[in-house]
């Protein structure tokens, strides 16, 4: 026979063996089964992006843009019939926050939150979005209030003999550089943007909780509260852990029988391989260099 | 005889630009017959960002796409010395001891999956007068122009 047939005999061969495992893994649960109550794990800072995980650094907090992703596919999936978040955070970034409570509130399915060791500030943010907080008495909640810091270096460089050179087209445009001393109009400016954010922050906490926005804002020290007071103080709704809410939900439901899957975040093979790589190693290396100029800037967190 | 055989195979090393190609066509036929259904799994997966139900089913299909790329090679270069890309330039895998086996296949193939291996396989050709790549050195096999005799 002609080699190129036989060849192309063998190359069909391998298709369809391609095509007979992929049919099996459509099979083989690897799609959500029917009355599935998911769990999605919010572990970490709040961050609108994230870096890849790899073998060597697997955790790396949540990013909004992946979890609303996410979100997104549970609430169109018919199989999905409740969604639990399971939060051990201590906030982050505002909009990160902002945007995952949102699409936390657009979910037409019931969705509970679990808080674990921390659900303050932004994780709290996010926790109010859902129908029904639970909390261990002594987690650590709410935490209402916005937090803007940077190191400012202009005496070290003042005693080391470093000038700050300034070239600006605008008045404002290095507010928060961390190389000059703050300006009072600047401080003012500043605070101000803060205090906008931490009204629209309490704001949604009151419009989420069904709570008065007077009470809110008395509430709104950034002092954090033991699930214990949280409780006291309307700030969650009951003691549970993962375990509580879904038997909670599974009432809820009517679904004695439900399924619970765990959404998990992981590692592909092809990653961690290439977590190895030297374009990783090398990846790393210049963003810890980038994150380090831009952390020193000034930062607005929840 | 033995010793003239191996003095052509060694003199006559398939060039780098052949080799090259044939390797993109085989990447190609890879892509449509083994990538290409595992597609819509592969999409739930986002690229840099992944989530994965608790039967690490990635895991899985990342496996056997390894292990469906891996058989690619090895059946091809085991039946005919040749995959699909190397029939393209009549270049043939030889070896440099004795007949071609079924382990010289499988070990000169086993890094093609992994991209970073590879990478750093392929990178050692540049060092090497018979365009070798490491795991070729390994298993004493190369790759060689038609009219090179083949045992």
């Amino acid at each position: 026979m002609n080699k190129w047939v036989s060849a192309f005999g063998w190359v069909l061969f391998l298709l369809i063996i391609a095509l007979i495992l992929s049919a099996l893994f459509v099979n083989s649960g690897n799609s959500i089964s029917d009355n599935s109550i998911a769990i999605v794990p919010l572990y970490g800072v709040i961050t609108s992006q994230v870096g890849s995980p790899t073998f060597l650094n697997p955790s790396t907090g949540i990013s909004s843009t992946y979890i609303i992703k996410k979100i997104d596919e549970l609430n169109k999936d018919e199989n999905v019939k409740g969604i639990i978040f399971e939060i051990d955070s201590p906030g982050g970034e505002v909009v990160a926050s902002q945007e995952i409570a949102d699409a936390v509130k657009k979910l037409n399915k019931p969705n509970y939150a679990v808080i674990r060791s921390t659900g303050a500030s932004g994780g709290y943010w996010i926790a109010s979005a859902t129908d029904k907080i639970f909390a261990s008495p002594m987690s650590i909640t709410g935490s209402i209030g916005v937090i803007g810091s940077y190191l400012e270096f202009s005496g070290l460089m003042e005693k080391y003999g470093i000038d700050y050179e300034r070239f600006v087209t605008g008045k404002y445009k290095d507010m928060g550089s961390p190389f000059k001393d703050v300006p009072e109009d600047e401080r003012n400016l500043l605070q101000n943007k803060m205090n906008k954010i931490h009204d629209y922050f309490v704001e949604q906490v009151s419009i989420n909780r069904n709570l008065e926005l007077s009470k809110v804002n008395k509430l709104a020290t950034g002092e954090f509260y033991l699930g214990s007071e949280a409780k006291e103080l309307q700030l969650i709704d009951e003691f549970g852990n993962r375990e509580v809410a879904v038997e909670f939900m599974k009432k809820e439901l009517n679904l004695e029988d439900a399924n619970v899957i765990e959404i998990q975040r992981e590692v592909s093979l092809f990653e961690l391989i290439g977590g190895f790589g030297a374009y990783h190693f090398g990846k790393g290396f210049a963003n810890e260099l980038i994150k380090f100029e831009l952390e020193n800037k000034f930062k607005i967190n929840v | 005889m033995v010793k003239n055989l191996q003095y052509k195979i060694k003199n006559h090393p398939a060039s780098y630009w052949k080799r090259f190609v044939a390797y993109m066509i085989d990447v190609f036929i890879i892509y449509l017959i083994i990538v290409i259904p595992f597609g819509d799994h592969l999409k739930k997966f986002d690229n840099t960002f992944t989530f994965l139900q608790a039967d690490k089913s990635l895991f899985f299909i990342s496996l056997i796409i390894v292990l469906l790329t891996l058989l690619y090679f090895v059946i091809l270069e085991f039946k005919y010395k040749q995959t699909i890309g190397k029939m393209f330039f009549d270049i043939y895998v030889a070896s440099e001891k004795g007949d071609l086996s079924l382990q010289q296949i499988i070990l000169r193939n086993i890094t093609k999956p992994f991209s970073i291996v590879f990478i750093i396989d392929v990178a050692y050709m540049l060092f090497k007068r018979n365009n070798q790549r490491l795991f070729e050195v390994f298993s004493n096999t190369l790759v060689v122009e038609k009219g090179v005799a083949l045992k």
